[in-house]
């Protein structure tokens, strides 16, 4: 009878304990963020940077991530489903077939604002910069070759300052200028890119005025369809506006001219280092996000400026760690997303990404604290959690990716701190 | 056959010159032992007509048949000796006297034909010319004749001894040895016995008298037994429709005082009355003995035929022997009497596998189980596979718990989405793990719990074993004085 209790007993703590594992595979479909680890390819830190993946913005029914893999670098594309499941689309594009052998950190990855165009600026083999653009599959779009002097005695270094995407007036030595074609600054130099350049065609190149150390470079739409160009001056932290024309006129045989900015800039409190951003909310407003070079230190800023006037717009959050930012529009308002890669998190330094709420139409709110702060539910010691944020056109929504080491995690749904959405599900079916 | 008439004549004069014997008993008695006393002593010294004479002295004064047996045996020995015609003619007498006066004796056949040889020896003596004595011998009589080889085979005839029961008053009832046995006879009663035995003679009223006699093939004994009258005393008289039943009375501890058909006295007042009988139910009565009144008991014992159980085997003394789930014999061996049919024998003893078998009693018979009972085995491998049974079960509950934990940590934090978990976070992995692992424990603890279980019951080592032997038991009639029955025996 003992032994018939014994057996009963632990049948029913059996019972009682006993688990469904499937419960787990279940509730891993119920999350609201889409994990990917790094995919078969042959980087060994997967998601150094990332952005919008072309199509994005053709499809309404998903959404792509481009990234960008180091050691050795490679180009990936993940595609998501209706339903947030993801795949590589592009399973990484090995860039030493492009000339480049080691990538800047951080490299600069950029997505063309009217195009699918994902382009790549960093240092080539050859001590050169390339522009590795395209959709889907990268390919050499421009290549500047080091420590040559262009123009009236314009010498370009071999490390990309800082890059983006301008629509510039036509060139006039070609027919048809394309829509949008990234644009390289070194130093105090502008370097222009076009496809289909004549041949011998020198590569158009500008000084700006001495004294201007470009840090970050943004794009403002004027009204006839060009785009103004906006440096921030890593020398006296300034903002600056150039009309594009001037990277036209400085072309050929006309030596270049230093170009003032223009209306003068008001005096922001922060010198921004290499990788410092220069994110687009309209076409009044940017997000700059600045911070110092890793060698110097840690310091961050983040300010919304007003590109009409050159004068910052709202609060402002002077902080270490911020590393990068993208800007974000839901149904529920205007927010900065701010990645802190080396944030601690209970103790652990695995990184989060803040998120600030914009006034309408404005800078950041009063006061200028994070709504929202996402970092990995299990975070890991050096997981770099938010070194690179992108904000991902998905099904027509807006959603957060953010990059970790050799992890990409997209938020399909996102609550504030105080419970209410930052944005609902997106996804199908859910 | 004129000294035939002669010797009649004379035996029935003097018998009726001394009377009947029981109206004389005590001087008559000892006339007649002192007769046969002296009459054995005779026939010891080849005085075969004085020995034979004073067994007829002996019949007269007490008309016992044996008496006229012995005389016969005297001159049966005479005329052997003698070859003498009128001799065997008086045995011849005496042997037919002694058959008519007792028809049922136990030696009638053997007596008939000693009968029939003498008469043939007379003839063939009588038919034999005479001899005269040879001259010149001065002998007076020839040498006798030696006797037919027929006389030769019926061997030397001596005097047979006889024990004389007598009781004042008469027809008192006799047992041997043990009132169980039933009655013996009634006095008086003369007749032969071997060895020794207690003489028990009751009767109603008188007191019971115990008496121990030694039977001498050579003598008289006779047992005179003056019984004294109690008139306080009350009778009871136990018969019941199975001969043979044990009784009981008041205490079962001491055992039976009898068996059916039996009388007694008994003292006065409320007596308890158990009747038994193997194989049938169990006969109460109570009964208020009143002094000088006779009770009768009748038992009607009710039954089915049983046959009999017998356990043996080594060891049996620390066994328990149980049938059909009622303890037969707290002890072996044990031999009871069982209805037929069948039984489900279990043989329990600490420390040894038990014997359990189905088997089927038949009536009038014996089964014999002789048990060889197998030690248990020890069960630490059973006991081991119990703590790995509890120790995987643990290990299964804390792995369920922790993958429990894991769940419902996962389920509140997707829930409230602070930080939401993603869809690769580590702890779907874990939790996953701890499930199947939990599950997988549960199951090997399952399996190493019915393991133990199994190793509980398993039979081990050489089953304890029974030899099963049926012998029959033969049923055959039983008569002894004053009861007939069915008595039971085993035979193989």
């Amino acid at each position: 009878m003992r032994t018939i209790n014994t057996t009963m007993l632990l049948a029913a703590a059996a019972s009682l304990a006993a688990c469904k594992w499937t419960e787990f595979d279940d509730l891993s479909g119920q999350t609201w963020v889409e994990s990917t680890e790094k995919p078969d390819v042959k980087s060994s830190d997967f998601g150094v940077a990332i952005t919008r993946g072309a199509d994005a913005n053709d499809s309404a029914t998903s959404g792509t991530l481009a990234v960008i893999g180091a050691g050795p670098g490679t180009y990936s594309e993940i595609a998501y489903t209706g339903t947030g499941s993801s795949s590589l689309k592009t399973s990484g594009q090995v860039l030493s077939a492009l000339g480049i052998m080691t990538l800047d950190s951080p490299p600069i990855l950029l997505s063309s604002p009217t195009s699918s165009e994902i382009a790549l600026v960093t240092t080539g083999d050859t001590g050169s910069i390339v522009v590795a653009a395209g959709k889907h599959t990268l390919e050499i779009h421009q290549l500047f070759i080091g420590n040559t002097t262009l123009g009236t005695g314009v010498a370009i270094a071999t490390t990309p300052d800082a890059a983006t995407y301008v629509h510039p007036p036509n060139f006039p030595a070609i027919a048809t200028a394309p829509d949008n074609e990234p644009i390289v600054a070194v130093g105090d130099t502008l370097l222009g890119t076009v496809y289909g350049l004549p041949t011998n065609t020198q590569q158009p190149a500008c000084k700006i005025t001495a004294g201007v150390q470009v840090r970050a470079l943004g794009a403002i739409r004027n009204v006839g369809g060009t785009d103004d160009v906006l440096v921030w001056n890593g020398v006296d932290g300034k903002l600056l506006r150039y009309a594009a024309i001037v990277f036209n006129g400085c072309t050929t045989t006309a030596p270049v001219t230093a170009i003032a900015s223009t209306p003068p800039a008001d005096t922001p409190a922060f010198l921004p280092g290499h990788g410092s951003q220069i994110a687009t909310i309209d076409s009044t407003r940017v997000l700059l996000q600045g911070h110092e070079d890793v060698t110097k230190g840690n310091a961050s800023f983040l300010q919304v400026y007003d590109v009409t006037t050159l004068k910052p717009v709202g609060k402002s959050v002077a902080k270490d760690g911020m590393r990068s930012a993208a800007f974000l529009k839901t149904d529920t308002g205007e927010y900065a997303v701010v990645g802190l890669p080396g944030a601690t998190i209970d103790g652990t330094s695995g990184g989060q990404v803040e998120i600030y709420k914009l006034t309408t139409g404005g800078g950041l709110a009063d006061p200028a604290v994070p709504v929202a702060i996402l970092h990995d539910a299990q975070p890991e010691s050096n997981e770099v959690f938010g070194r690179s944020v992108a904000v991902v056109p998905f099904l027509g929504k807006s959603v957060i990716a953010v990059a970790a080491d050799n992890e990409i995690f997209m938020y399909f749904r996102a609550n504030l701190t105080d419970g209410t959405p930052l944005y609902a599900e997106t996804r199908q079916g859910r | 056959m004129r000294s035939r008439v002669a010797f009649v004549v004379g035996m029935v004069v003097f018998a009726l010159a001394t009377g009947p014997a029981l109206g004389q008993p005590a001087g008559a008695l000892t006339k007649a032992q002192s007769a046969f006393d002296q009459a054995q002593l005779d026939y010891l010294q080849g005085k075969y007509d004085d020995a034979a004479r004073g067994f007829v002295d002996a019949f007269a004064a007490r008309q016992f048949p044996q008496f006229l047996y012995n005389a016969g045996a005297s001159y049966h020995m005479k005329g052997k000796q003698t070859s003498d015609p009128e001799a065997y003619q008086k045995a011849v007498d005496a042997y037919t006297e002694y058959l008519k006066k007792d028809p049922q004796a136990a030696d009638k056949a053997k007596v008939e034909k000693a009968i029939g040889v003498l008469e043939a020896e007379i003839k063939r003596l009588k038919d034999q010319p005479a001899t005269e004595p040879a001259a010149g011998t001065g002998s007076a009589a020839p040498p006798p004749v030696a006797p037919s080889q027929e006389v030769q085979q019926l061997g030397e005839v001596k005097p047979r001894g006889l024990i004389v029961i007598e009781s004042d008053p008469s027809n008192a009832t006799i047992y041997l040895d043990d009132k169980r046995k039933g009655a013996f006879a009634t006095t008086p009663w003369s007749g032969s016995l071997e060895g020794d035995h207690k003489v028990i003679i009751e009767k109603r009223g008188y007191t019971v008298i115990e008496k121990p006699v030694s039977a001498d093939p050579s003598k008289l004994l006779v047992l005179l037994a003056s019984m004294s009258q109690q008139s306080f005393l009350g009778w009871v008289e136990v018969s019941s429709n199975v001969p043979g039943a044990d009784i009981f009375i008041d205490d079962k501890a001491v055992g039976a005082v009898g068996r059916t058909p039996l009388s007694q006295n008994i003292k006065p007042g409320k007596h308890t009355f158990w009747i038994s009988a193997d194989g049938y139910d169990e006969y109460k009565q109570e009964i208020e003995v009143i002094p000088n009144e006779t009770h009768a008991i009748k038992a009607q014992l009710k039954g089915s035929p049983v046959g009999k159980l017998n356990v043996t085997g080594i060891g049996i003394e620390d066994a328990t022997i149980i049938v059909d789930g009622k303890t037969l014999c707290e002890r072996g061996p044990c031999l009871k009497s069982l209805q037929q049919g069948d039984h489900t024998v279990s043989v329990q003893r600490p420390g040894f596998k038990p014997y359990t078998k189905q088997i089927t009693i038949q009536a009038k018979t014996e089964t014999q189980v002789r048990i060889t009972l197998a030690p248990n085995p020890s069960r630490s491998d059973a006991i081991v596979a119990y703590v790995l049974a509890a120790g995987f079960g643990g290990g299964g509950v804390f792995l369920g718990l922790q993958a429990n934990k894991y769940r419902d940590d996962l389920k509140k934090e997707i829930a409230a989405g602070h930080p939401p978990p993603d869809s690769n976070d580590p702890r779907f992995t874990k939790g996953k793990i701890f499930a199947i692992a939990a599950d997988a424990t549960f199951v090997v603890a399952g399996i190493t719990a019915l393991t133990a279980v199994y190793y509980t019951f398993r039979e081990k080592g050489a089953p304890s074993a029974g030899l099963i032997d049926v012998r029959a038991l033969a049923l055959r009639p039983e008569i002894g004085p004053g009861y007939a029955g069915i008595g039971m025996g085993v035979s193989w």
